[in-house]
Formats: structure tokens, C-alpha cells, sequence
């Protein structure tokens, strides 16, 4: 009962809320669909927490969507031992920078007045969930070793099922506990999504990443341009 | 129905043997028990071969051999169509299950008309010699081309006809994955050989009944020439295991990666963030 509840319903609801919350917000409070960026607040620090967390995850993201799409051609690309240990290890440094940086962004956070001042219960919800993505998803590369190897042939049928509208659940109950947390946690991750900072994933300006440079130069103190100071 | 229509054979087998007992001694072939229903071997080898046998002896669970003089009807069918529900709740299975080593026979997913099927072939497989065994050649005749080709199996250097992931996927064995070992999600099978036997091992890979296994081999199934080699190769990597060799650490590996990629991003980007106005400052300050 519990199972279906987890991996038959829990992904349709989840899935449910990230489309109509995701259009809602859009229609009616555009321009809360942002990052919140806290730059302005704190810049020093943000490096070595934003940097590799971004990194890592925008990893880790197409690492799991690549297995999920190309199964059979993983699954070829690990028929080489070598192959498998740097497709294995490649996954386990996004997921420690991942760490690293999720690690620095807290530390930043709670260092500082201004930053915890901004700092909602969504926020902390958002922290919370991915701590323990990125925990569960480290201890299953490290403890139950080939993830990439099994991954193709237990969590990408669920999936796929999931998708069809028929959730094979028995593709994914006998997995170890943690997987199973990792995967639950996942749903979780796909429900809270709209009602959070990341939707700022939705509106990325990917076409910076090709853009001209454009530079923003003050070449004053900013008190100088105020009246009377 | 399956229940009433094997039990009529029976019975019209059974009357059949009286009247030739009463007839007059001929030079007739001696008479053979009732056929049973091919579907229905072919779905006890597939199903419970791996575990049990009738009439040969324990496996990993009991002989099958006239379990219906030891147990009811309903308690037999109910254990094949529900194990795991059985084994919580009924004292008799739980006995079973402490006599067995704790190994949980797994639910197979049967129908009711399966379940009373395989029940009507052990009964009469118990009275009748009715061969139950899955095809079987020993490993003993396999060369060390079947042993390669077990290795390569294993380690999915060589693709499964079925498209299934190789067994280092998820398993370890002493002398295959090199420097880099094999998967830890499921048994170290280095031993393996010496634990299930040759033909344990045969119905173990040809039908798996293991809990996460048996899903994902249910789409792809080995084929008899690859649980062949594999028994081969687990053979050999059960005669000549030693001591561990050395592995790469993939915990030390991704540890010294994400230092390694920390100290280029902070080289090549560290400024990104820090906005332009904090370059500029001390050079202003500097100036005045």
C-alpha cells in the first residue's frame, strides 16, 4: 500500500503540481519566477558555493536524463570496465561538487544576517530536499556500486512505465532502502519545484551562454552620483 | 478446472492399470503413467526448478515428493500462488522457512489456475516418473573458450543475446573487472559455484527467482549457451580465487576529480562573481 502510494500516485501528483502551479505562477506573479538572486546581498562567498553546486547538478541532471532516454547505449558504454569506472567516476565528482557547493551555500546563508533575513521556509524546504538527494545519490555510488550499470535496467523501466501510464512499481521496491529514498525524494523534488526559487531553471537565459560580452563598468563610487552627499 | 480435469486423468490412468492387470499377459509395452500437460512442465521448470525437485532431493527448499500426503490441498496452493503472505503468517510455512536457512521462496507472480496446475503436476510427478529437470549439460565439458566467454559475459564486454545487463553490473567475482572490480548492489558471487551446485546454479540463472533479479531478467532472459559459459566462468573463478586483488578506489578518485576541478574553476573563474566594482575600488582607493 505504502509502495503504491510512493512510486504509483506520489509521481502523478508530483508531476500535476509542477504543471499547473509552474503556468499558474507564471500567468498570475511573473515576476516572482526568478532565482531571487542574493548576489547583491553577499558576492564573495557565492563563488565557491553557486559555482560547483550548478555544475554539478546541471551534471548530475543530464547524467540520469542520458540514462533515461539512451538505456541500451549506457548500457553498451559499460561493457568496458574502463568505460564504466569513468562514467562512474565522472558522476560521483558532479555529485561532490554538487555537495561542496550545496555545503558553501548554507554556510553562506546562515552567515550572514542579511542573507538569513531573506531566507524563506520554501528555502530551507528546497535545501532539505536536496541534501538528501545528494546524500542518498553519493551513498548509492559509493555503497551499491554500478549505479550507472543497474540504474539502465531497474529505475529507467519505472520510469518509462511511470511515463506510460502504468507504473511497474516492482521495477523499484526491491531496490536497497536508500535508492528507494533517493527516488522518492526525487518526487518530491518534481512537487515542491514550483513553489520555489528554482523555477528560475523554467527561464534560464540559456542564449547568454552564446551572447556578445556585455561589460557594466561604475567608473565612480556610487555616493558620487547622489544628490547631496 | 485444470485441478478436476488432471485428477479425472488420474483416475481414468488408474482404472486403465486394472483392467490390463485383469487381461491376458501380452507382449505389450509396459504402461506409462498420464502425460502431463507440457505448458504446465515447462512452467515449473521455468518457475520452480531453480529451488525444488521432486523426488531428487532437497535444493534450496524442501523435495516436493508427496507433499500432498504432508500437507492440505489448500495449504500447498496458497503457498505456491502467495509465499510471502504464507510465510509471515502461517506457523507451518514459517517452520519450513527456519528448516531452509531463511530463504524466502519469492512470490512468482501465478494465477490461481497456475498454482493449481503446478499443485496437480507435483502430485502426479510423485507417482509417476515425469522428468521435471531442466535440459542440463555439467561444466565439467566446458573448454576455456566457455570459460572466456563467461567472463566476457559477466563483465558485459560481450552483450547478453537478451539485452540484459551484464551480472558485474550489480555483482563481484575475485578475477573479473580488473583494476576496477565489479558491482556491490547484489552477492559477491566469487563462490557461488561452491554454494548452489552446478545445476542450482544452471536453474538459478536460467529462471532467477532472486528478488530484484527475476524483474529484470523477466524481459530478458539468458539463453541455455550463455548460462553455459557463465557456469564456466563461475566454476573457474570459484576453483582459482585467492586473495583480493587491488582495486582503484572510486571514493579516492572522485575526491582528488573535485579538488582537481574546484582549483581550475577557481582559477579560470573566480572572478566571475565578485562584480566588476571590487576590481575597481582599490584601484580608485590607490589612486587618491
Amino acid at each position: 500500500m505504502l509502495n503504491t502510494l510512493l512510486f504509483a500516485v506520489l509521481p502523478y501528483v508530483a508531476v500535476v503540481l509542477f504543471l499547473l502551479v509552474s503556468i499558474h505562477r507564471y500567468r498570475k506573479e511573473p515576476f516572482t519566477f526568478s532565482s531571487l538572486s542574493s548576489q547583491f546581498l553577499e558576492s564573495r562567498q557565492l563563488f565557491w558555493g553557486s559555482v560547483p553546486f550548478h555544475i554539478g547538478l546541471v551534471l548530475l541532471f543530464f547524467g540520469h536524463l542520458i540514462g533515461f532516454l539512451f538505456p541500451s547505449q549506457v548500457t553498451m558504454w559499460n561493457g568496458v570496465p574502463v568505460r564504466l569506472f569513468i562514467l562512474e567516476a565522472s558522476g560521483l565528482i558532479a555529485g561532490l561538487l554538487t555537495l561542496v557547493g550545496l555545503v558553501g551555500l548554507i554556510v553562506r546563508r546562515l552567515g550572514s544576517a542579511r542573507l538569513r533575513i531573506n531566507t524563506s521556509s520554501t528555502d530551507i524546504g528546497v535545501y532539505l530536499v536536496l541534501m538528501v538527494q545528494i546524500v542518498t545519490g553519493l551513498w548509492i555510488a559509493l555503497g551499491y556500486r554500478w549505479g550507472s550499470a543497474w540504474y539502465t535496467h531497474t529505475a529507467v523501466p519505472y520510469l518509462w512505465s511511470v511515463a506510460r501510464f502504468a507504473p511497474e512499481i516492482e521495477r523499484v521496491v526491491e531496490l536497497p532502502l536508500v535508492a528507494r529514498i533517493h527516488i522518492v525524494g526525487a518526487w518530491t523534488f518534481v512537487g515542491l519545484f514550483s513553489f520555489t526559487r528554482l523555477v528560475h531553471l523554467l527561464v534560464a537565459p540559456v542564449p547568454y551562454l552564446w551572447r556578445p560580452v556585455q561589460l557594466v563598468i561604475w567608473n565612480r563610487e556610487r555616493r558620487h552620483r547622489r544628490p547631496g552627499n | 478446472m485444470a485441478n478436476a480435469s488432471a485428477w479425472l486423468s488420474l483416475a481414468s490412468t488408474l482404472v486403465l492399470s486394472g483392467t490390463l492387470i485383469g487381461a491376458p499377459i501380452q507382449e505389450a509395452p509396459a504402461p506409462e503413467g498420464p502425460q502431463a500437460d507440457p505448458a504446465l512442465v515447462d512452467l515449473y521448470v521455468r518457475k520452480c526448478a531453480s529451488c525444488h525437485t521432486v523426488g531428487k532431493g532437497a535444493r534450496v527448499g524442501p523435495d516436493l515428493k508427496d507433499v500432498d500426503q504432508r500437507r492440505e490441498r489448500r495449504w500447498i496452493v496458497d503457498l505456491i500462488r502467495e509465499p510471502s503472505k504464507m510465510l509471515d503468517r502461517d506457523p507451518d510455512a514459517r517452520k519450513l522457512l527456519q528448516e531452509f536457512n531463511g530463504v524466502r521462496m519469492p512470490d512468482l507472480g501465478l494465477t490461481a489456475e497456475q498454482a493449481n496446475g503446478l499443485a496437480d503436476l507435483i502430485v502426479l510427478a510423485s507417482r509417476y516418473p515425469i522428468d521435471l529437470s531442466p535440459a542440463f549439460v555439467a561444466v565439467t565439458e566446458a573448454t576455456a573458450e566457455d570459460v572466456a566467454r563467461g567472463r566476457d559475459l559477466f563483465t558485459g564486454r560481450m552483450r547478453q543475446k537478451g539485452g540484459g545487463p551484464s551480472c558485474s553490473a550489480c555483482h563481484t567475482v575475485q578475477n573479473a573487472g580488473g583494476f576496477f572490480g565489479g558491482g556491490t548492489l547484489a552477492k559477491e558471487l566469487t563462490h557461488s559455484f561452491a554454494v548452489l551446485g552446478d545445476e542450482g546454479l544452471d536453474a538459478a540463472l536460467a529462471n532467477p527467482s532472486f528478488p530484484l533479479m527475476k524483474d529484470v531478467f523477466a524481459d530478458h532472459p539468458l539463453e541455455p549457451d550463455e548460462v553455459f559459459a557463465l557456469r564456466a566462468f563461475l566454476n573457474d573463478a570459484n576453483r582459482s580465487a585467492g586473495t583480493d586483488p587491488d582495486r582503484l578506489d572510486i571514493l579516492i578518485v572522485g575526491l582528488l576529480g573535485t579538488v582537481v576541478v574546484i582549483l581550475i574553476l577557481n582559477a579560470a573563474w573566480a572572478r566571475r562573481l565578485r562584480g566588476v566594482r571590487h576590481a575597481f575600488l582599490p584601484k580608485r582607493g590607490s589612486q587618491s
